[in-house]
């Protein structure tokens, strides 16, 4: 959570938002950026391998569990981010 | 919500103390402050730097909590030695409107969204929430700048989504939490015809 993160975090929460619909951001964020960086990997992989002289095999089945420990990792990444969000005291948005 | 009662200042704070920590390091930041505020009246705070201006202001705003004292809003007692409201948050979001130092809008919702998202946060409906978000474009002069993304807005429009999102939900109440440092000349004048504007004939929910 970077500090501008959170300082639109502590806006939302003073503008009447729940915790709730912060933690759904939060965690709709992190599995789409996971998500994308998946997919960037993938297409790396099946563009760019061939050019390269040795070959590491991937099944399917390889895909599959990447791709759900790429989501496991979201998820808990964002569980940090929610806790820290959930932390943040709405005036914290003020300043001065 | 009672209306508020004619007789009684818009905002009365009695005896209102905050203390910040415990201990050694505990700061009185108020020690029995006391202010009244007919409605209408325009009132600026001022006072050296750490004179506890914004605390007060954050406890008026139920964002703080105060350590000990009353606040009543237009008949309402908002804090009697304890809040008296469980949910806070739905009060800022129905009842106070913020204005902050910088504008602080929600980086990717775009200038009618950063606006609409109050109504919608009360459960009103989309049509709604987005109508009421362009009435205030409209009154805030930046309906053109309706669908723009917020780092796209100069910083007086910036400023002017900011005013649009506190009046939102028709708040009863209107706290600018400090002073605008980097506002241009015309911007208070836009922020004070707004809420005339509004004083003089509030819409209703
Ligand atoms: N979160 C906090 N924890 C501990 N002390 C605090 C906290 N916030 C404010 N204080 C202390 O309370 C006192 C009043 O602070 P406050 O921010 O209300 O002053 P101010 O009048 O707004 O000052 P400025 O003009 O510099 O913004 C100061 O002594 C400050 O150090
Ligand atoms: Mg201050």
């Amino acid at each position: 959570m970077t500090q501008t993160k959170l300082k639109e975090i502590a806006v939302l929460k003073l503008i009447g938002t729940p915790d709730r619909l912060i933690a759904r951001m939060i965690l709709i964020e992190a599995v789409g950026l996971g998500l994308i960086g998946f997919l960037t990997g993938k297409l790396a992989v099946s563009y760019w391998a061939p050019l390269f002289p040795k070959h590491v095999v991937m099944l399917p089945e390889d895909t599959l569990r990447a791709l759900a420990i790429t989501l496991v990792i979201c998820i808990l990444a964002s569980v940090a981010g929610i806790r820290a969000a959930l932390w943040v005291p709405p005036g914290s948005a003020i300043g001065g | 919500m009672p209306r508020a009662n004619v007789n009684e200042p818009a905002i009365l704070v009695e005896n209102l103390s905050k203390t910040y920590g415990r201990g050694d390091t505990a700061v009185q930041a108020l020690k029995n402050a006391s202010l009244q505020v007919a409605a209408g009246e325009v009132v600026g705070l001022l006072g050296p730097s750490g004179s506890s201006k914004t605390t007060l202001l954050q406890c008026l705003g139920a964002i703080t909590d105060p350590s000990g004292g009353r606040i009543r809003l237009g008949g309402q007692t908002l804090y009697d030695n304890g809040w008296q409201y469980s949910n806070r948050r739905a009060l800022r979001r129905d009842q106070i409107g913020f204005i902050f130092q910088r504008p602080y809008l929600i980086p990717f919702l775009d200038a009618t969204e950063n606006i609409a998202i109050l109504p919608m946060l009360q459960g009103q409906g989309r049509k709604q929430s987005y109508a009421r978000a362009n009435e205030l474009l409209d009154t805030l002069d930046i309906r053109h700048r309706a669908s723009a993304r917020i780092e796209e807005l100069s910083g007086e429009e910036q400023q002017r989504v900011a005013i649009a999102r506190a009046l939102a939900n028709h708040p009863r109440w209107c706290w600018p939490t400090n002073r605008p440092p980097r506002w241009t000349a015309s911007a208070p004048w836009t922020l004070c015809g707004c809420c005339m504007k509004w004083r003089n004939g509030p819409t209703q929910r």
